[in-house]
């Protein structure tokens, strides 16, 4: 249409693309790996790039599917421990660590919970210290407890504003019923209220023990001042806590034959919630699955965001995600789309869940993203902290010890077969859970016609 | 061309880049790290939704996605199938004054970059098929990310009160009529008029040879012709017009209170002590703000502060989340009250070394991301027209007295300077 380029520039020949140079290989940066013999497994991801210094702690099980009928105590539990300690109050751990210019964040998910200190390194002496008494000596005091359960209860009710969080909620809870996965992991109104700091104190005895910790020293620091400062500063910890139990049995709820529709009156858009159980994170079939997932609708150029957005223009975007936990997992496609479309777009998406089921993927499709994931991966781990996490996780979650290094050649060795194989095995087209959140009034006469209504 | 460093405070590497011109007014910098064998391309044009004319709201924003969706030798889609099939990530994002795309690859392949973004400066290709999809995209994007989001009209309602008139009057989202009344023709003139080299900045961050880049960016770009466009006027931001303090309903179950204070342009002096003042003020958990509101009083859930910056004028942006029966009223006097004490009696010097600190320690991470450190050498180059900034603004932070933060605080945080939006649940909404 318009073209600003001089004629002079003949010899460059624009229409086509340019060939690539030849790859550089990409390894998974070396790391140092121990476990002492109280129990805690030290990780040491040495980087000097920049003068500064994480320090990250996980306790495994300490996550909320540790809950019990208590939801919310994991994230209670780890949100209280910078909230005072045997010799200092909330407010001067707070200023402490605001005056060192750094950062120290405690929380939970599923699996664990964790505290990060983040520091420069002219500061790391004084952040540990910090970081040492949160963690090993919580008081869990009344007053900052029901200060923050105020805090949790007025955030729980700010959550059901938005669209996303209502669906997310009641999409767990239909897919894992009352099993851990099916909770909401910063509890509900009335599981909040009946939480004490007996709860707590017992929930960090429990679980926040030595043989349950991970650190992670990442950044311009030495493994013997990484081993220094675990054996100097982290050592008060009990070794063992409570006897773990995490077993975990799916049944299928026979609930996938309605819509759920999650009334959200005076919505402009309709979010969706389409899928159904999926895998844990330490799954054989994991990277087949990604891939899968990847052309299904995990990135941009993928079929589901390409019909929803760039064909139809239904949505900003649309996505599906396997959300791996240590025990399972949930599959689901995503989006928001406008109300008058609600049920052609659910129809679509269904469609494209047939379809990656039934028929093999393209060897366009299948190379396009393994470039991509192999592609990216380098650019996965450009942060010390980035090239962390995926150490963490390798531990969390019991993945092979070279599983990062044979990252790229697993990805390269699959077939279309291997992804139909893994498509069939992990979606069932037939047992799909459906949930809405949007206005009931407008949207639920066109649901009908694709189910029966799930009562409000 | 220059290669800077500096070393007086602080021992910190330095960002070490090449800056020149090609001929036709494109700016290009270079900066050089080979750590990992990735390479970022990110391209800022220096325009933005306060170059839109009245009635073309949300325009700088849609056309952005007009960007991704083909140019002479590039058809729909394939922009992204190119990039992401060679192992790459991209985006665009629209602001108030730039429009800025980027892309990282294995560092093979920088050279697809540079024809990607040579192809679509110069040749794109805006079909009304893909004009009308793109419409109905970014009109989803509002509805998500704004119209269906709880307190989501909150920065048009500020901005339209405290700019009133002047720049900055809209948001880059812009409106559905003018949305909807967006046009193809339009969108050519605006390709020609602001989509040139000599209203661009290439950043090449990463993995590569200086050799190797300087020869494929003339090869790609030389060629490409300026467009020589002057600039709307803008119009001037009027300072201390009167407070206005407004109620809006909302589909929300509890009310929030956001505060919006004028201040000048990025480029001001005053900006450095602004941002020591407004992290002093409500940046984490030992700031004023959230100490006194939300740790003492109990008042609201979370409170804080932050700097809204744009080249013309910008805003210091106070926001509390109250609790149920929290009187707003009463929350916006003590927040009041906390500004007036920093006016009346200023801030201990503890409080400026710890926002120092802070300053200090953003500027470490920002050093571990290629990407980043694009980011903030175009943003240096495209508003200051001094790059070197990137190593030398540190030191400006860390010449700022307790003084300076106290006189900032009296010239610009006062009531008539300012614009207080009060959310509330509409009637009928307290499920």
């Amino acid at each position: 249409m318009i073209n600003n380029i001089t004629a002079q520039e003949k010899e460059l020949d624009r229409t086509k693309p340019p060939k690539a140079g030849p790859p550089k290989d990409v390894k998974f940066p070396e790391y140092f790996d121990t476990t002492l013999p109280n129990g805690i497994n030290v990780l040491v991801i040495e980087n000097n790039k920049i003068p500064a210094v994480s320090v990250r702690l996980v306790f495994k099980d300490a996550g909320s599917f540790n809950d019990g009928n208590k939801f919310g105590l994991a994230s209670l539990t780890a949100e209280l421990l910078t909230k005072g300690t045997k010799s200092m109050k909330a407010t001067e751990i707070a200023e402490e660590i605001d005056f060192l210019g750094g950062s120290l964040n405690a929380g939970s998910d599923w699996d664990g919970s964790y505290i990060s200190l983040s520091v420069l390194k002219k500061h790391l002496n004084k952040g540990i210290d910090i970081l040492s008494d949160v963690v090993q000596n919580p008081v869990f005091e009344n007053d900052e407890l029901s200060r923050f359960k105020e805090q949790r209860l007025s955030a729980i009710l700010q959550g059901k504003d938005d669209a996303g969080n209502l669906s997310d909620k009641r999409f767990n809870k239909i897919v894992f019923g009352d099993l851990p996965y099916g909770n909401p992991p910063e509890g509900t109104e009335e599981s909040i209220k009946n939480i004490t700091a007996a709860d707590l104190q017992d929930f960090y005895r429990n679980y926040y023990t030595s043989s349950n910790l991970i650190i992670a020293f990442v950044g311009d620091i030495t493994v013997d001042e990484a081993l220094k400062f675990t054996e100097d500063k982290f050592s008060k910890l009990p070794e063992i806590g409570m006897n773990k139990t995490n077993s975990f049995k799916y049944s299928d709820p026979e609930s996938y034959k309605n819509v759920y529709i999650v009334n959200k009156p005076g919505a402009v858009q309709s979010n969706l919630r389409i899928g159904h159980i999926g895998i844990a994170r330490n799954n054989p079939d994991y990277i087949a699955v990604t891939i899968m997932n990847t052309i299904l609708g995990g990135y941009f150029g993928s079929r589901i965001n390409y019909i929803l957005r760039e064909k139809h223009g239904f949505t900003y975007g649309a996505r599906s995600y396997f959300n791996p936990h240590l025990y399972s997992g949930d599959f689901s496609v995503d989006t928001d789309v406008r109300n008058e479309v609600t049920d052609t777009a659910i129809s679509l998406i269904l469609e494209e869940l047939k379809k990656i089921t039934a028929e093999n993927v393209t060897d366009e499709e299948l190379e396009t993203v393994k470039n991509y994931m192999s592609g990216v991966f380098p650019l996965q781990l450009e942060t010390a902290n980035a090239v962390a996490t995926r150490v963490i996780n390798l531990k969390l979650y019991n993945l092979p010890k070279d599983y990062y290094n044979k990252y790229i050649s697993s990805i390269t060795s699959l077939t279309k077969d291997d992804i139909l194989n893994s498509a069939k095995k992990y979606i069932n087209p037939e047992k799909i859970y459906i949930v809405v959140s949007g206005d009931a009034g407008v949207i639920s006469e066109k649901l009908k016609k694709i189910r029966g209504l799930a009562d409000l | 061309m220059s290669v800077l460093s500096y070393g007086q405070n602080n021992n910190f590497a330095q960002i070490d880049f090449k800056e020149y011109d090609l001929k036709n007014g494109l700016h290009v910098i270079l900066y050089k790290d080979n750590t990992n064998p990735i390479v970022s391309v990110n391209i800022w044009y220096h325009v933005g939704a306060k170059d839109e004319d009245s009635g073309r709201t949300g325009f700088a924003h849609l056309f952005e996605h007009m960007m991704f969706q083909g140019s002479a030798n590039i058809g729909k889609t394939e922009h992204f199938n190119y990039i992401q099939k060679a192992g790459g990530t991209l985006n665009g994002t629209t602001n108030q004054d730039r429009t800025n795309y980027f892309a990282s690859v294995p560092s093979n392949q920088l050279e697809l970059l540079l024809w990607l973004e040579s192809d679509r400066m110069s040749t794109l290709q805006v079909t009304q098929e893909n004009f009308d999809n793109q419409r109905e995209v970014v009109k989803e994007e509002k509805r998500q990310r704004y119209d269906n989001a709880p307190y989501g009209s909150r920065w048009e309602e500020m901005m339209k009160r405290l700019f009133r008139e002047q720049t900055y009057e809209w948001t880059p989202i812009g409106s559905m009529d003018d949305l909807n009344s967006a046009d193809l023709d339009y969108a050519k003139n605006f390709y020609k008029k602001y989509y040139s080299p000599d209203n661009a900045v290439l950043v090449v961050s990463g993995d590569f040879e200086y050799e190797t880049a300087e020869k494929l960016i003339k090869k790609y770009f030389d060629d490409l012709k300026p467009a020589g466009t002057v600039k709307n006027k803008y119009e001037e931001i009027i300072f201390n017009q009167g407070e206005i303090n407004d109620t809006i309903y909302d589909n929300v179950q509890l009310p929030a209170v956001y505060i919006g204070y004028k201040i000048p342009g990025t480029t001001h002096n005053d900006i450095y002590a602004i941002t020591l003042l407004t992290m002093v003020l409500g940046d984490g958990k030992s700031s004023r703000i959230y100490n006194d509101i939300v740790y003492n009083k109990k008042s609201a859930r979370s409170a804080g502060s932050f700097l809204w910056d744009n080249e013309i004028g910008g805003m210091l942006i106070v926001t509390a989340s109250a609790f149920k029966n929290t009187d707003p009223v009463n929350l916006l006097n003590d927040i009041t009250a906390n500004i007036q004490k920093i006016s009346d009696e200023g801030i201990t010097e503890k409080e400026l070394e710890k926002a120092k600190n802070s300053i200090e320690h953003d500027y470490v991470n920002m050093m571990q991301s290629t990407l980043r450190i694009a980011d903030e050498l175009a943003n240096y180059y495209t508003f200051f027209k001094n790059t070197g900034l990137i190593n030398t603004a540190l030191n400006e932070y860390m010449k700022i007295t307790a003084e300076d933060v106290r006189n900032a605080a009296k010239k610009y945080l006062v009531n008539e300077n300012r614009v207080v939006l009060t959310y509330l649940p509409k009637p009928g909404n307290n499920k």
